[in-house]
């Protein structure tokens, strides 16, 4: 059963197509790896999934609904979560308040949404900051509030983008066990990647992206292999594959 | 040393705050004093009102003054005219004004009106309304409406010491600021804290900000055209330059600036620091030049906005926090 | 029908002589904002500022405001000058909502600085030739009116010439696209700055002076000036030179023709009206992405 289903997704700024006729479809339980070269159009489609951008033809299912030109509020209640490549936490708030507010989209009690929140943090390694403002936090403990905070949504499917980029190794491997927990815990995960080495070892799929157009879908070995995917980054001279 | 945490702190302040406020009128204060109490109340009111919707949801209505206008006219209008208790009008004009303040959200919402235009917006929406006021022969155009007073007839809120008057105003004021308290504990206080710091996050989150940014202004629209309808009643005498210009329309902004936008006592103690300051210059100076203690104001704002950003309230904070020697280990403020 | 229609040209003269004027207070702002990118609430008082000058000067030394307008232009240049870099500056990289904050806090402090040291009486000058006409076709542009109008537009003419031409004009331009842009001319970022700030404020303070000989010289002058200002800046598009000199003639006659066809009440709703028309149905202006 297919948990979300993109079909023929089409998107144009003015002149430019950012998307082009995109299909992919996810199903439960996967873990699927975004990839393409810079530009390729793969924060374009998340936002127009997620509901920041109408697609100008195409459509969006989740969970057997039409989502497509839904509010991005709306798409997060119906349970589908993403994080922002540049992150967006709550500045002036604590990190507990963060989370806070996305525990709250499954309930109006500020004493559970709290608790959840807790649980949360403690999930994510963040619970001795819980009292810190924001603002405080270092980039890579940003990266996980901003992971937490989706968690705390209580999705069925969440979206991350590029959670990875900037981090040491030590930490993308504390990423990366993170992102197998929340696959444990039931949520099916589709993640934007430029660590390659990352992506490869966690999918269970990756489809790759480039000019907007999906290029290649398979599973990571056949991905590596698949000539086109490799004419596409040599051509934008990335070496890492 | 109690062990508070600052949200603690906060409430214990503000209680103390109306709880003294309350109390002033056993000390048979004279009649002038009295009269200053209660504009300086209202005017604590009003900013507390504004608070709701630029300190607490973080949206700049610089021409809040319309909903007061809207209240004080509403009032008025239906007292003079039709008889109608003022306790009616102030329910009337709230419901006029929680009306305006949606349409005023939604408008701005379906064209995305941002930040500055947002603020311009609000501007010239009220500047409208004056000039409407101004050539509306029903509302007395230039020349007001002058509200009759000073019999006894509690059901018209017609009394004939300030006593009263004065209770309702604190009433009111503590009514506000009881709004603003049971919402910021609750979802609704947290979505609003969410739309203020980062609107795309909190879509992102799950909250509908379109919903809740009207709600909250309607709120906030309907509470300010409260304090109008009040003033309206007491005061005895409006025209379009006083319960719609620009004059108090900024002098209301800057009771919750000054004090401490997105704090539970900031505007109560910025009226009462604004008020004080006009008050003193009009007993210091004799009769003061006119526009003395607006010019005060100006200044009081730049240096604010340039040195301390959170107002009175982040001034007492930051002595709190100093005195117990707390860093940011508690809860942080919400602002 | 031949006067009703000349009482209408003259309704729309009156209205351009008057665009010309909002015209030079118009482009100020939208210097302002073009570089600074802070939404100024207080150029409505460095108007004021500019009548007041005029007026002081013509009272005191009969000097008439045509050649006053130098000294309140350079007067308000340095005040502007000092505004950015010790009040404006610090504020810049603070949240809008403190920017702005911020400029209305100014506005409200010159109009009240103006109140306490000149009283809020209106006051009025009378130069000799304030009376006077010239005769277009039957129209009849009052002497004074049609001098600030001819004034206005040289001035901004040269401030247009000066962008477009000088090193330093073209690195307030650079300045306007990009904060950096400025530095590649060699020339400070904060220098620029204060540049931009203190040409805008003395342009709305020669617009100040050029109407000195018929408009009511008052401390709360300046009130009205800055949200017509803005709906002329919006109207024509943000930090665009040409779009603000478009919109001021178009808001005057509207204004103008609006006081004829309703009530010289009403005036300042026409502007609002079109204003409120503009945010919200063409938010960028009649000139579309931003030039400077």
């Amino acid at each position: 059963m297919s948990l979300l289903a993109v079909e023929h997704l089409t998107k144009r700024f003015g002149g430019l197509v950012a998307l082009s006729n995109v299909t992919i479809t996810v199903n439960q339980g996967e873990i699927v790896g975004l990839i393409g070269p810079n530009g390729a159009g793969k924060t374009t489609l998340f936002a127009a999934i997620s509901g920041f951008l109408r697609p100008d033809m195409g459509s969006v299912r989740f969970k057997e609904h039409d989502i497509t030109g839904l509010h991005p509020h709306r798409i997060c209640q119906l349970g589908m979560a993403r994080t922002f490549q540049l992150v967006q936490p709550f500045v002036g708030l604590s990190v507990l308040e963060n989370v806070t507010i996305g525990a709250f989209n499954r309930t109006g009690s500020t004493l559970a949404a709290r608790s959840r929140a807790s649980e949360i943090l403690e999930m994510v390694g963040l619970s001795q900051r819980q009292h810190d403002t924001a603002s405080a936090l270092t980039p890579a403990e940003r990266k996980r509030l901003e992971v937490a905070r989706a968690l705390a949504t209580a999705p069925d499917l969440l979206l991350l983008d590029e959670v990875m980029s900037g981090l040491t190794p030590a930490e993308t491997a504390q990423v990366m066990d993170l992102v197998r927990q929340i696959r444990d815990r039931g949520i099916t995960v589709m993640t934007i990647e430029h660590v390659m080495q990352a992506v490869m070892k966690l999918a269970d799929r990756v489809v790759v992206l480039h000019h907007g157009e999906k290029i290649a879908e398979g599973t990571p070995a056949t991905i590596v292999q698949d000539p086109a995917v490799i004419e596409a980054y040599l051509g934008q001279g990335d070496s890492r594959a | 040393m109690r062990v508070t945490s600052w949200p603690e702190a906060e409430r214990a302040i503000t209680l103390l705050l109306l709880v003294g406020l309350a109390l002033v009128p056993l000390a048979r204060p004279a009649p002038y004093l009295l009269h200053v109490l209660i504009a300086m109340i209202l005017y604590a009111a009003v900013g507390q009102a504004w608070n709701l919707l630029g300190g607490y949801a973080g949206q700049l209505s610089i021409g809040h003054i319309m909903y007061f206008g809207v209240g004080a006219y509403a009032a008025g209008y239906l007292w003079t005219a039709f008889g109608v208790s003022p306790w009616v009008g102030i329910l009337i004009g709230g419901a006029l004004a929680a009306f305006l303040g949606l349409a005023v959200s939604l408008i701005s919402l379906r064209y995305g009106l941002r930040l500055d235009y947002y603020a311009l917006f609000t501007l010239a929406v009220s500047q409208i309304l004056r000039t409407i006021a101004l050539n509306t022969e029903a509302v007395g155009e230039a020349m007001g409406i002058y509200i009759p007073g000073g019999s006894h007839n509690p059901l018209m809120m017609q009394f004939e010491t300030k006593t009263p008057y004065y209770f309702i105003s604190l009433g009111l004021l503590a009514a506000i600021t009881f709004v603003i308290y049971a919402i910021h504990r609750t979802k609704m206080g947290a979505y609003l804290a969410a739309i203020r710091e980062n609107e795309a996050a909190a879509e992102a989150s799950g909250v509908n900000t379109v919903f809740y940014r009207a709600a909250c202004t309607s709120l906030s629209a309907a509470l300010t055209a409260a304090a109008g309808a009040v003033f309206a009643v007491y005061t005895t005498f409006i025209d379009p330059d006083l319960v719609l210009g620009i004059g108090p329309n900024f002098e209301f902004l800057l009771v919750a600036i000054v004090g401490g936008r997105g704090t539970l006592f900031g505007p109560i103690l910025g009226a009462v620091l604004l008020r004080s300051i006009s008050e003193t210059s009009r007993v210091a100076l004799g009769a003061a030049p006119a526009g003395f203690h607006l010019m005060v104001y100006g200044a009081a704002l730049i240096a604010v906005v340039l040195f301390v950003p959170q107002g009175l309230a982040g001034v007492v904070r930051a002595v709190w926090a100093n005195i117990g020697r707390r860093g940011v280990r508690d809860n942080p403020q919400v602002t | 029908m031949q006067t009703d229609l000349l009482t209408f040209l003259q309704y729309v003269a009156n209205g351009i002589v008057l665009g010309g004027v909002y015209g030079l207070v118009a482009v100020g702002l939208t210097l302002i904002y073009g570089v600074l990118k802070i939404i100024n609430f207080s150029h409505g008082e460095l108007v004021m500022g500019g009548m007041y000058v005029s007026y002081w000067c013509f009272v005191l030394w009969r000097i008439d405001p045509y050649v006053s307008a130098v000294i309140s232009m350079t007067l308000f240049f340095c005040i502007g000058a000092v505004l950015q870099r010790y009040v404006v500056e610090p504020i810049m990289p603070a949240p809008q909502i403190n920017q702005i904050l911020l400029t209305i806090g100014v506005g409200l402090f010159l109009t009240n600085l103006a109140m306490v040291l000149f009283s809020p009486d209106t006051r009025t000058i009378h130069v000799s030739y304030a009376t006077t006409t010239i005769s277009f076709w039957g129209v009849l542009v009052s002497i004074p009116r049609l001098v600030s109008f001819v004034v206005a537009m040289v001035l901004s003419l040269g401030l247009y010439l000066f962008l477009r031409t000088t090193r330093l004009g073209k690195a307030v331009r650079a300045a306007a696209q990009d904060r950096e842009g400025a530095q590649l001319v060699g020339i400070g970022a904060r220098q620029v700055f204060i540049i931009a700030f203190g040409i805008g404020a003395g342009m709305a303070a020669v617009a100040g002076s050029l109407l000195t000989p018929f408009y009511n010289v008052q401390p709360t002058a300046g009130v009205p000036f800055v949200l017509t200002a803005y709906v002329i800046v919006v109207l024509g598009t943000m930090g665009n030179f040409l779009g603000a000199l478009v919109g001021a003639l178009l808001i005057g006659v509207a204004e103008s023709v609006g006081s004829y066809l309703f009530s010289p009440a009403l005036r300042q709703l026409v502007s609002f009206s079109i204003f409120i028309g503009v945010l919200l149905f063409k938010p960028e202006g009649l000139f579309g992405g931003k030039a400077s």
